[in-house]
């Protein structure tokens, strides 16, 4: 019985990697801007899909909770990051990843670095919605916060990236 | 995945720029592998077998319940035991929770009239105060305990019992009436606000009793797949309430910085009075002076072995662990903090706990 629940969880965990894995991970970066901890992240929501699997056996709401627990973990990510920058002795060492983006053009690189400076939600919002093509009830899950709020959040951060935007063609 | 044609231009700059961006991210080959070395099933023989205890299962294994909040051990307590979930103890996730070794479970102190689903045993996290050696701060323990609240207010539940004798609080039992994890925050109702009869210096008692609320409520959502990073409201038989001492309660609350109200050196395994085995395996976080953690063992008051563990990152709250081989009896871990300052700062912090091996 267990052995069985125990080879599904992994049959699924590698069907769910193939068609997800790479989309999550390019998420995650743009999320908290580091690669290689867009990757820990990523595994960490794996690792734990597969904990879970005898409570959460449908493969949607299996993308769901994978996508959940990657906006959860950047939001970790990010405050960790923020207690760091406040405190002086910090050294430097979570500068945004310019060795995986720096072959971006400049118009690009604008946007994401002033998407890099909104507010956590706001960004979430933007990134879930324009890259990861998800619906607004989708994003208010996987933000865990209401519609409405998913709404205003977005409309906001899309003020915050106007000027940005307003360079790039 | 959808490209929408309904996007404004300006939608659609951020749309083709995003996937630009995105597109630049290669994942490394090995991620399925690195997945799969963690969720290697442990051959049965391999697994530590308690019978006819309730908490068995609790003991044998850990459940990882919303995981990634785990990576670098942030400061939330993203893992919880429970006996209706069994798994393993992810090896390399950096924040493992102590397991409940001893079986030792605490009581709830408070009677439970509210409670709604069957009877279960959880390990969650509950934050008191300690004398730091620098004045009172915020100090964590991994309780397990049997209750059929819903996990945040059985931690809430636990907040003026602390297991560890060098562990204080500031609330009195039975204040806690409910808790509910919303949208925009977690409403913590109370029959009272607490009776604050000390004084701590920086920061103030009153503060320190809202942190060890707001603390424990955002660790217990964050380990049960809740939202942690809500802030808290506060209020008394469902009313608004104004403040406790100087603190405003009229907003919700949300986390206190932690290098201002934790203590700096937290140990979470062993737990306190647990009885182990040996080579013993000490973990915790500390935000320390270049990721130093010095650490005595002591019996009987009498260092039998000292070291320095290193944490997985200096200055903010990080893991550290390390093992040491005892005989049988009973032993005190102390860790204590390197002064930088060579006594001109405030005096460095410690934590101990006292366990057996067997």
């Amino acid at each position: 019985m267990e052995d069985r629940i125990e080879s599904g969880a992994d049959e699924a965990i590698t069907e769910l990697y193939a068609a997800h894995y790479v989309r999550l991970v390019r998420l995650a970066t743009l999320l908290q801007g580091d690669h290689a901890v867009a990757e820990e992240v990523v595994q960490d929501a794996f690792v734990a899909l597969h904990r879970r699997w005898r409570r959460l056996r449908d493969p949607a709401a299996a993308v769901s909770y994978l996508r959940t627990s990657v906006v959860h973990g950047c939001r970790s990510v990010q405050r960790r990051r923020g207690v760091a920058a406040r405190h002086p002795a910090e050294p430097p060492g979570h500068e945004p990843s310019a060795e995986h983006l720096a072959v971006l053009d400049a118009a690009t690189s604008a946007v994401v670095d002033a998407l890099r400076g909104l507010p956590s939600r706001q960004r979430e919002a933007l990134v879930l919605r324009y890259y990861g093509g998800l619906s607004e009830s989708e994003i208010a899950s996987a933000m865990k916060i209401s519609n409405g709020a998913v709404k205003s959040h977005a409309s906001r951060g899309m003020a915050g990236l106007r000027a940005a935007l307003a360079e790039w063609s | 995945m959808n490209t929408p044609d309904d996007l404004t231009p300006e939608e659609r700059r951020l749309h083709d720029a995003l996937h630009r961006a995105a597109e630049q991210v290669e994942p490394g080959p090995d991620g399925l592998a690195r997945i799969r070395r963690r969720t290697a099933v442990v051959p049965l023989w391999r697994r530590p077998v308690v019978l006819g205890l309730a908490g068995a299962t609790a003991l044998a294994v850990a459940v990882l319940i919303g995981g990634v909040v785990a990576l670098n051990g942030s400061d939330d307590d993203p893992i919880a035991t429970t006996t209706s979930t069994p798994s393993r103890t992810p090896a390399e996730t950096p924040s493992t929770p102590p397991s409940p070794s001893g079986g030792e479970t605490t009581p709830g102190p408070d009677p439970t009239p509210s409670a709604t689903g069957p009877v279960e045993t959880i390990t969650v996290p509950v934050y008191f105060v300690a004398d730091s050696g620098a004045g009172s701060r915020l100090a964590r323990e991994f309780q397990t305990i049997e209750s059929a609240d819903p996990p945040v207010l059985a931690a809430l539940r636990q907040v003026a019992s602390p297991t560890d004798p060098d562990y204080t609080s500031l609330w009195q039992s039975g204040l806690i009436r409910s808790a509910e994890v919303g949208d925009d925050a977690i409403t913590v109702d109370l029959t009272a606000l607490p009776e604050i009869t000390r004084d701590s210096g920086e920061p103030s008692a009153a503060e320190l009793a809202v942190q060890q609320v707001v603390y424990t409520a955002t660790a217990a959502a964050a380990t049960f797949d809740l939202d942690g990073s809500l802030p808290v409201r506060i209020t008394v038989e469902g009313e608004a309430v104004d403040a406790l001492g100087e603190v405003p309660l009229t907003e919700p609350v949300p986390r206190a910085e932690p290098l201002d109200v934790r203590q700096v050196m937290q140990l979470n395994e062993p737990t306190e009075g647990a009885t182990v085995t040996s080579p013993v395996t000490v973990r915790g976080e500390a935000a320390t002076f270049e990721a130093n953690v010095p650490w005595e063992i002591r019996r009987d008051g009498e260092v039998v072995d000292e070291g320095a563990a290193t944490a997985t990152e200096c200055c903010t709250f990080a893991e550290f662990e390390f093992q040491v081989d005892l005989e049988p009896g009973t032993y005190e871990v102390v860790i204590t903090e390197d002064d930088p300052s060579g006594g001109e700062g405030r005096p460095p912090m410690s934590d101990s706990r006292t366990f057996t091996v067997e």
